[in-house]
């Protein structure tokens, strides 16, 4: 996981300490700078859509966003480098991580009531899992292969 | 009640997405922007008739017309979809009940209004297993061009 802390992003540019521990990061990551900080910036983004789910005040957005932030520690510890996910409201009023590189699609909706739906499809072998009726109490691990899958196709 | 008119294969429609996170490089959209909404529903069990998602014939109306017309005051995307491309999805998956189909609003005196269609057949059936579903919503997605965005 690249641990670049959201403060980093916030005062970039006056905080030497902070760009020591970015420099740092990137080396034990052998991460260039540029795609650190193109990630970081992506990432600050995100963060700051996702804050307005929780806007309402709404207590199952509060959940949601709780669990969409375990999701994201989740992969980021298997794929340091991942792609902030498309995020959108569905009509079931989940929020939506998705990811899609033409050939390969793949998303999780988070529920308000609590677990997940996830959804996987080859758009050229037509292979397609996830969950039919009930929804998981956690991912499975087939989900993160195929997002590892998925973030090496792009 | 009157059979609804199908639009011909060489006319095109387009549908407004109202804007979410969307990161660089990520294709979009996805069949999330074509799940019937509860207002599609609930209009569809009012007037009798199939559920619609709606989408605009681009020779009646412009995107900016229909986003007026829509209220949407947030960014939206628009996305063009070829009803020859519908017609051959059909076809080949077999959902015959999938058609765009002219539903002009005769509520609103607005510009544009008659340019308003419904895409029928988006609805998920009854013991339909979700990951179906979701390949018939994300076989549906991959007909759309992205046009533009207001």
């Amino acid at each position: 996981m690249l641990l670049i802390p959201t403060p980093f992003t916030a005062s970039l540019p006056s905080s030497p300490n902070l760009v020591t521990m970015l420099l740092e990061e990137c080396s034990s990551r052998r991460l260039s700078v540029s795609l650190a900080l193109e990630i970081a910036e992506t990432e600050f983004a995100w963060e700051k859509y996702l804050k307005s789910f929780a806007a309402s005040g709404d207590p199952a957005a509060g959940r949601m966003l709780e669990t969409v932030r375990v999701i994201w520690r989740q992969i980021k510890e298997r794929i340091a480098t991942c792609p902030v996910p498309i995020t959108q409201p569905t009509a079931e009023g989940a929020i939506q991580l998705a990811w899609d590189s033409g050939g390969l699609y793949l998303d999780v909706d988070v529920l308000p009531q609590g677990g997940v739906h996830w959804y996987f499809r080859d758009r050229v072998t037509n292979e397609v899992l996830g969950t039919d009726e009930e929804p998981l109490e956690t991912l499975p691990s087939t989900f993160f292969d195929k997002l590892i899958k998925l973030t090496q196709s792009y | 009640m009157p059979q609804a008119s199908e639009l011909g294969p060489d006319e095109v429609v387009f549908r407004l997405f109202r804007e979410h996170f969307i990161p660089d490089g990520q294709k979009y959209p996805n069949g999330e922007a074509f799940i019937p909404s509860s207002i599609d529903q609930d209009d569809a069990k009012k007037r009798g008739i199939p559920v619609r998602v709606t989408v605009w014939d681009q020779a009646l109306t412009t995107p900016s017309q229909a986003k007026f017309i829509w209220g949407f005051n947030q960014p939206v995307m628009v996305f063009k979809i070829r009803v020859r491309d519908v017609i051959q999805l059909r076809a080949r998956i077999q959902r015959l009940s999938m058609a765009v189909v002219r539903d002009p609003l005769i509520a609103t005196d607005k510009a544009g209004a008659e340019g308003h269609c419904g895409f029928e057949g988006l609805d998920r059936n009854k013991d339909e297993p979700r990951t179906k579903y979701k390949t018939l919503l994300d076989e549906v997605a991959q007909l759309c061009h992205e046009s533009a965005r207001l």
